[in-house]
C-alpha cells in the first residue's frame, strides 16, 4: 500500500513542496516523494536546499505549541532587536540558538507577523490571500523563541552612550543592539492630483491595501521595470487583469539582466497581453472618471484603476543617522555585522557591507549569523562576506536564474549559448568572469555556476 | 536672565496665579529679557532658534506652568504673525508683543479639531470690501483680558458670500477691544485659573482686513503646524523638572521609603535629558515639510506627555501625604501635568493622528 503524498514548507520563505504535484520547473515530475529530491535541489523561491525544508505537520504542531504564554516585555534586554522583517526574525533565531539563556526582546512599528516576502509578488498565481501568507503572529514567534516582543512601538531615537532606546511608550535599554529596520519603497516623485494614490510594496500591510485596492480594479498601470515591477506584472496577467508597465530604460531589470535575456522575457509577457511602454517615465497621475490617467514624459496616456510604482528601495537609515552611526548607502557594518558602534549591530536592507546593499534572503541568514557568533562570543568562525548573490525571478513566462555582478564595473555581458529561448550568458570583467545569466532550460546549471562563481570570488 | 525673574517675581505669585490671579506683570519681564523673541528670526538677527524659547518656556513652567502656558501661547502667536505676509501686523503688532507690551493668544483648538474631522468650525463670516462680519461662540482661549487693547488672539473663521453660500476658511489676528466681541468667564478650573481663560462670544463682530493672517488657509497651516507643537514641549519639559525637583526634595527626608517606587528622579531626569536632546534636533528645521519629519515632531510631542503621566503619579507618591495638602508643589505639578496629557492635543489625539500617518 502506498503512503498518502506529503507536504514539505521551506522554513525559509514558507513555500510549500507539494509530492502530489513535484516541482516540474525544476525537473521533478508530480509524484516525486520528498526523500527521492537530490540534496543540490533549491527551494523554487528561495533557493536554499532541501535541509531547510521540514514536514508541514511538524511546522503546524510547532505553532501550535508557541501560542503559549507571553513572556512579559522587560524595560531591558541583553539583546534588543528593533525590526521585525525577516532580518530581524532571523537575527531572534539564530541569537537564541547561540545563547539559550540570553533576554531577547524586539520593538516594532508593525505588528510583527512572520510571512514569507518573496511570496508576495506570486501570491496571486499562487491563490494565496494577504491572511493566508501570516505564519505566526509576532506573540506565537516570540513564544516560540522564549522572547518578548512589543509590536506598534516606533523606536524614536537610541542613546548609545547610555545604552538605551526611547519609545513614546518609555525606554528599553540593551547590552547589545541590533538594527533591521529595512527599507521603504521609493515613491516615484509624480505631479497630479492623484500623486498620492499611486501605490507601492515592501510589507504585508502594504500588500494588504493592495489587494484590497485590487478587488475593485480590471487595469493595472505598473510605474518601474526592475524585479518586482516585472514580477508583479507577470502575476496580474496571470489572473486576468489588463496590466501597463512604464520602464525608465530600454529593458526590463536593466541593472541585473542582461539585455539578450530581458528582450525575450519582455517579448513573451507582451505574447501575454502585457502592454510595455519602455523608455517611458511617469510624470503625472490623475483621477479621471474611473480610475486615474497617468502621463508619461513622452506625452503618452494611461488609464488604469490602480497606479503601483516599483522603483526601488531605500534603506531606513533614520534611526542610526539620529545615533551618530556611520552609514553610506546603508548602515555601515563590518565582518561581524557590527556598527562602527561595536554594541550595535545591523542587517538586513539597512545594512552596508564593503558598500552593497544586498536586499536578498540568503545573505541575511549568513549576517544573522555571524552576528550571534559575535555576540555570544561563540568563535565558530561565522563571519559575514559579500558573496555575489542567486536570484531565481518569478517570472514563470521564462525561467530565468542570474547572480549579476556585485558591483557597476567596466564589463560587459557575453552570450555564451543559445538555443530557442534558452540562453546563457557570462559577465566578464577583463580576463573574470564575476556573473552569469541563465534562461529557459539552462537554469538547471545554475547551481554549479554558482559555485564556481562564490568559490572565485572567496 | 529667565532664572532671575522667576526667583525674583514669579516664585511668590506662583500659588495665586494657581488660584486665578491673572498677571501680564511676568510676561511683560520675560518679554524684556527676550524670551519671546530666540523664534522670530525677524526680531532675532535673522535666526530662528525654536529650541531657545522652549528652554525658556521651560524654566518658566519648572515654576509655574499657568505662566508657561501662556508663554506658549504668546510664542505662536508671534509665529503666526512672522510666518503671515502682512507687513502691517509685523511692524505695528509683532515688535510689541515679543517685547512683552502686548500678549497674544490662540483660538486654534477648535480648527485643529475641524481640520482632523472631530469638530465643525464655529466662527462664521460675512465678507465685504473692508473687512469680515464675524459670528459665533469659541470656548476657552486663554491669556485674555476683556476690553483690553494690547491683548490679541489669532483665530480661523469660514468665510460666506452675502447669499449664505461657504467660499473658504481664513485666519486672522484678532483684538480683544473688538465691537461686537465679548469674553465671557463660564467655568472653573482644578487649577491654572489664572490665565486669563474666557469664551468668546461674537456678534456681528466687524474686523478690518488689515487684521488678516492667511488665505488660502492651508498652505500656511502646513508651514506654522511643526513649530507650533515643538512650542509645546516646553511646557512639558518644565513641568517634568518641576516635578523632579520636588521628588529630589521629598528624598532628603524619605529616601529610605521612597526607594520602593517604581520611577525615581533619576530615570524620568535620563528620558527627560533624552528628549531634550531629540527637540534640539528637531528644533533644527521647523519648515521640513517631510511627512517623516512631522510624524517625528507627533512623536516628540507624545513622548512629552508619556513622561509628564509617569511624573505626574511618581511626584505625588514621592511626596507622600504632604502632598495631599491644596497646595503642595506636588498637587500643582499633578495638576498641570494633566494639563498637558489631556488638552489638545492630548494623548489620545496624538495617538490618533500617529496611527492614521501609519496607515496613509
Amino acid at each position: 500500500m502506498t503512503q498518502p503524498y506529503q507536504k514539505y514548507i521551506c522554513k525559509t520563505c514558507g513555500l510549500i513542496y507539494d509530492e502530489a504535484e513535484g516541482d516540474p520547473d525544476s525537473g521533478l515530475a508530480p509524484g516525486t516523494r520528498f526523500e527521492d529530491i537530490p540534496d543540490d535541489w533549491q527551494c523554487p523561491l528561495c533557493l536554499v536546499t532541501k535541509s531547510d525544508f521540514i514536514p508541514l505537520e511538524e511546522a503546524q504542531a510547532r505553532q501550535k505549541r508557541a501560542t503559549g504564554e507571553q513572556k512579559k516585555v522587560r524595560s531591558d534586554a541583553d539583546v534588543l532587536i528593533i525590526g521585525a522583517g525577516y532580518a530581524g526574525w532571523q537575527a531572534a533565531e539564530a541569537i537564541r540558538e547561540a545563547q539559550p539563556e540570553a533576554s531577547i526582546t524586539m520593538l516594532t512599528a508593525c505588528d510583527g507577523a512572520v510571512y514569507p516576502k518573496p511570496a508576495l509578488s506570486m501570491a496571486l498565481s499562487q491563490g494565496r490571500d494577504p491572511s493566508s501568507l501570516v505564519e505566526a503572529t509576532a506573540q506565537e514567534k516570540a513564544a516560540e523563541l522564549d522572547m518578548a516582543v512589543k509590536t506598534r512601538t516606533r523606536v524614536m531615537s537610541i542613546n548609545a552612550k547610555r545604552k538605551k532606546v526611547t519609545t513614546t511608550t518609555g525606554s528599553f535599554r540593551y547590552q547589545k543592539l541590533i538594527l533591521a529596520t529595512g527599507a521603504q519603497a521609493m515613491k516615484p516623485s509624480l505631479e497630479g492630483e492623484a500623486a498620492d494614490a499611486v501605490m507601492t510594496l515592501n510589507d504585508l500591510a502594504g500588500y494588504r491595501k493592495f489587494r484590497e485596492a485590487l478587488a475593485d480594479a480590471q487595469r493595472v498601470t505598473v510605474i518601474g521595470g526592475g524585479l518586482i515591477a516585472t514580477e508583479m506584472a507577470e502575476d496580474l496577467i496571470s489572473q486576468g487583469y489588463g496590466v501597463q508597465m512604464l520602464v525608465r530604460g530600454a529593458n526590463l531589470m536593466s541593472q541585473i539582466l542582461p539585455e539578450a535575456i530581458a528582450h525575450t522575457l519582455a517579448n513573451k509577457l507582451t505574447a501575454k497581453g502585457v502592454e510595455i511602454a519602455f523608455h517611458s517615465q511617469a510624470e503625472r497621475v490623475d483621477p479621471i472618471d474611473q480610475g486615474y490617467r497617468i502621463t508619461s514624459d513622452q506625452g503618452e496616456h494611461f488609464d488604469a484603476d490602480l497606479v503601483l510604482a516599483a522603483v526601488g528601495l531605500k534603506p531606513n537609515l533614520g534611526l542610526a543617522k539620529k545615533a551618530k552611526l556611520d552609514t553610506g548607502q546603508g548602515i555601515t557594518i563590518n565582518a561581524h555585522c557590527q556598527t562602527s558602534d561595536p554594541d550595535v549591530y545591523a542587517l538586513g536592507d539597512c545594512a552596508e557591507a564593503d558598500g552593497v546593499i544586498q536586499a536578498f534572503l540568503e545573505p541575511i541568514r549568513r549576517q544573522a549569523k555571524a552576528l550571534a557568533d559575535h555576540i555570544s562570543q561563540a568563535q565558530t568562525g561565522a563571519t559575514f562576506e559579500v558573496h555575489p548573490t542567486l536570484i531565481k525571478t518569478k517570472t514563470p513566462s521564462l525561467s530565468i536564474m542570474l547572480s549579476p555582478p556585485l558591483k557597476a564595473t567596466h564589463g560587459h555581458w557575453e552570450q555564451s549559448a543559445l538555443v530557442g529561448d534558452n540562453q546563457q550568458l557570462y559577465y566578464r570583467d577583463q580576463e573574470t568572469v564575476t556573473g552569469f545569466a541563465l534562461s529557459g532550460e539552462f537554469v538547471n546549471k545554475a547551481s554549479e555556476l554558482y559555485k564556481t562563481l562564490v568559490h572565485e570570488a572567496a | 536672565m529667565i532664572r532671575q525673574i522667576v526667583e525674583q517675581d514669579l516664585k511668590a505669585l506662583t500659588v495665586k496665579i494657581d488660584h486665578g490671579l491673572y498677571t501680564t506683570e511676568v510676561m511683560s519681564k520675560i518679554g524684556k529679557a527676550g524670551g519671546f523673541r530666540h523664534h522670530i528670526a525677524s526680531q532675532n538677527n535673522g535666526d530662528i532658534d525654536l529650541f531657545g524659547t522652549i528652554k525658556d518656556m521651560a524654566t518658566v513652567s519648572e515654576e509655574c506652568m499657568s505662566t508657561g502656558f501662556m508663554m506658549w501661547t504668546q510664542a505662536v502667536c508671534t509665529w503666526y504673525i512672522e510666518n503671515s505676509d502682512n507687513d502691517w501686523l509685523k511692524s505695528e503688532i509683532l515688535p510689541k508683543m515679543v517685547d512683552g507690551d502686548c500678549f497674544g493668544a490662540t483660538a486654534l483648538s477648535n480648527p485643529m479639531k475641524y481640520l482632523a474631522g472631530i469638530e465643525e468650525l464655529k466662527l462664521s463670516a460675512t465678507e465685504t470690501e473692508e473687512g469680515f462680519i464675524i459670528n459665533g461662540t469659541l470656548p476657552w482661549v486663554s491669556n485674555l483680558e476683556a476690553g483690553s487693547s494690547k491683548h490679541f488672539f489669532g483665530s480661523i473663521f469660514s468665510v460666506h458670500h452675502k447669499d449664505g453660500e461657504r467660499d473658504r476658511d481664513v485666519m486672522a489676528l484678532i483684538p480683544c477691544d473688538l465691537e461686537g466681541l465679548a469674553l465671557k468667564q463660564m467655568a472653573e478650573f482644578v487649577g491654572m485659573e489664572g490665565t486669563g481663560t474666557y469664551s468668546l462670544v461674537f456678534d456681528n463682530a466687524f474686523l478690518p482686513k488689515k487684521y488678516l493672517m492667511a488665505d488660502p488657509l492651508l498652505p500656511y497651516l502646513k508651514r506654522i503646524k511643526a513649530g507650533f507643537i515643538l512650542l509645546q514641549t516646553g511646557m512639558a519639559a518644565g513641568v517634568i523638572q518641576g516635578a523632579i525637583n520636588d521628588m529630589n526634595k521629598s528624598n532628603l527626608t524619605l529616601s529610605e521609603i521612597n526607594e520602593y517606587l517604581d520611577e525615581p528622579p533619576e530615570d524620568l531626569q535620563e528620558d527627560l535629558d533624552d528628549a531634550l536632546e531629540m527637540i534640539e534636533g528637531l528644533c533644527e528645521d521647523p519648515f521640513n515639510a517631510d511627512e517623516e519629519f512631522l510624524r517625528s515632531v507627533l512623536e516628540a510631542r507624545l513622548l512629552g506627555a508619556e513622561i509628564c503621566k509617569r511624573a505626574a503619579d511618581s511626584v505625588m507618591q514621592h511626596a507622600g501625604a504632604k502632598g495631599y495638602l491644596v497646595d503642595a508643589a506636588a498637587q500643582r505639578k499633578m495638576r498641570e501635568a494633566y494639563f498637558v496629557i489631556i488638552v489638545t492635543p492630548s494623548i489620545k489625539h496624538l495617538r490618533k493622528e500617529l496611527s492614521r500617518l501609519e496607515a496613509a
